[in-house]
């Protein structure tokens, strides 16, 4: 039972890092791309769009040249830290958060432009700062696409497969995520098993679904 | 002579419905004011409002506020910065504060109980203050975007069209509210409107504008006798 149960553990450890981490990263993009004026903003939406349109192999394979120890971001990944990101539960942990960028990004950013502009001027004229306004008028404002955003990273990284075969490999207990143990025991010819971990994945995503829809119409109500 | 309590002499490109324009504008506002803004859709009042706000910045020229400089080629403060009320065409009220947090939010530092108690008074609101601004009427959405773009006892108060949703009997009603606050405060404002019968209650001061240039200035009453006889000589040429 434990050696069935880790690889659904380790989906779901890498899931809750990857959503925590990227929860950071989305609401702070989100501030800097839609508070601010910069030159070359279309360049940098496109390229946190860019793993919605690109093979997961592809950004796998150059994920894995640039983390290879040898490598510039390799070397100080190990140098500065003390960890090998190829085969590894960091290494896997970066792509994965590489790849479900824009499920993050991409709801908030639309959350964001589709409020009145009106909301955020009348804001800084009633003094507060672009910081101020970001978190007390525009952050309330985007709950249903904050959560959306939220449950989509997560639903997309327990899935993840060719971005952390890549990267991580098949190892057991480190890199072996659900999606890889299916793989994995299909190509063992264990049926029962790869039927069973695909069994709690879909019964996984129809749970998500469901909550989605339900969570939705609670924070409209809101 | 009365001292300018703000100026500007600015330029500013602008666009409005797909057409492009150049705002030229010079104007002078004494402490206490009232100056209605008027003239055609696309003149650049809002334009106007928005530079004196700070939230657009000019091609060219100064804004000042006293001997502070608020926009200039190397200087700019941030509307957060620069003590004023703005009431929004559409309110802007925020939908996920109810009536009472909308105003306190309005609050530069604590919330002066004692006002905000006076602002509901006046602009006839107690009774709303749980209510989101999604359950309110246009008339009350706009009575607590007044209540909220005073609490701070702003220096300048800009408005842009604030009353043209409203029905006739209401905005007389908000008028005689607005004035009553502006009057208490001394507070020296701004308005955009397109109805005749408003600037000449409101304001002590009309400035005309037609293509992002002032063409006439003045009294209420002979800013707009003037328009009025410019728009007969324009009919009767028809």
């Amino acid at each position: 039972m434990e050696q069935f149960m880790a690889p659904l553990w380790l989906s779901l450890k890498l899931a809750v890092f990857t959503t925590l981490i990227l929860a950071l990263v989305g609401v702070v993009s989100g501030y800097v791309l839609h508070m601010f004026s910069f030159r070359g903003k279309s360049l940098i939406r496109a390229i946190i769009a860019l793993p919605l349109v690109l093979p997961p192999t592809v950004l796998g394979y150059y994920l894995l040249v640039a983390m290879q120890p040898d490598s510039f971001a390799g070397g100080v990944f190990e140098k500065l830290f003390g960890v090998r990101m190829v085969f590894s539960f960091y290494g896997i942990l970066l792509g994965s958060i590489v790849f479900s960028l824009p499920f993050m990004v991409s709801p908030i950013l639309s959350g964001l432009d589709a409020l009145p502009k009106s909301l955020r001027e009348a804001s800084f004229t009633l003094g507060k700062t672009r910081l101020q306004t970001f978190f007390k008028v525009l952050v309330p404002n985007i709950k249903s696409s904050l959560f959306a955003a939220f449950i989509m990273t997560f639903a997309h990284t327990i899935g993840e497969f060719g971005v952390v075969l890549m990267i991580g490999g098949n190892i057991p207990g480190q890199t072996r995520v659900a999606s890889i143990a299916i793989f994995h025991e299909m190509e063992a010819m264990n049926y029962d098993v790869a039927n069973q971990y695909a069994l709690v994945l879909l019964v996984f995503s129809l749970v998500i679904i469901f909550l989605v829809q339900w969570l939705q119409k609670r924070i409209a109500l809101w | 002579m009365v001292e300018a309590a703000y100026s500007l002499d600015c330029t500013k490109k602008y666009a409005d419905r797909g057409r492009s324009f150049s705002l030229e504008a010079e104007l002078t506002l004494s402490k206490g004011s009232f100056t209605a803004l008027m003239g055609p859709s696309g003149a650049g009042k809002t334009t106007l409002l928005r530079l004196l706000a700070g939230l657009e910045k000019p091609d060219s020229g100064v804004i000042s506020a006293s001997e502070f400089v608020w926009s200039s080629p190397s200087a700019f403060v941030a509307p957060h910065l620069r003590h004023i009320g703005y009431v929004f065409q559409d309110y802007a009220l925020f939908p996920h504060l109810n009536v009472k947090a909308n105003i306190q939010y309005g609050f530069r530092e604590e919330v002066d109980n004692t006002w905000l108690e006076q602002l509901l008074t006046v602009f006839k609101i107690q009774d709303l203050i749980n209510d989101r601004p999604a359950s309110l009427s246009g008339g009350q959405q706009q009575r607590v975007a007044l209540a909220r773009a005073l609490a701070a006892k702003p220096a300048l108060l800009l408005l842009d069209e604030p009353m043209a949703a409203l029905d006739f009997s209401l905005r007389n009603e908000i008028r005689g509210e607005l004035k009553q606050m502006l009057g208490l405060l001394n507070t020296t404002a701004v308005m955009a409107t397109h109805d005749l019968l408003e600037a000449t209650i409101l304001a002590d001061h009309v400035v005309w504008l037609e293509d992002g240039k002032v063409v006439r200035e003045g009294a209420p009453r002979e800013v707009l006798k003037a328009e009025l006889l410019r728009l007969k000589e324009q009919t009767r040429d028809i």
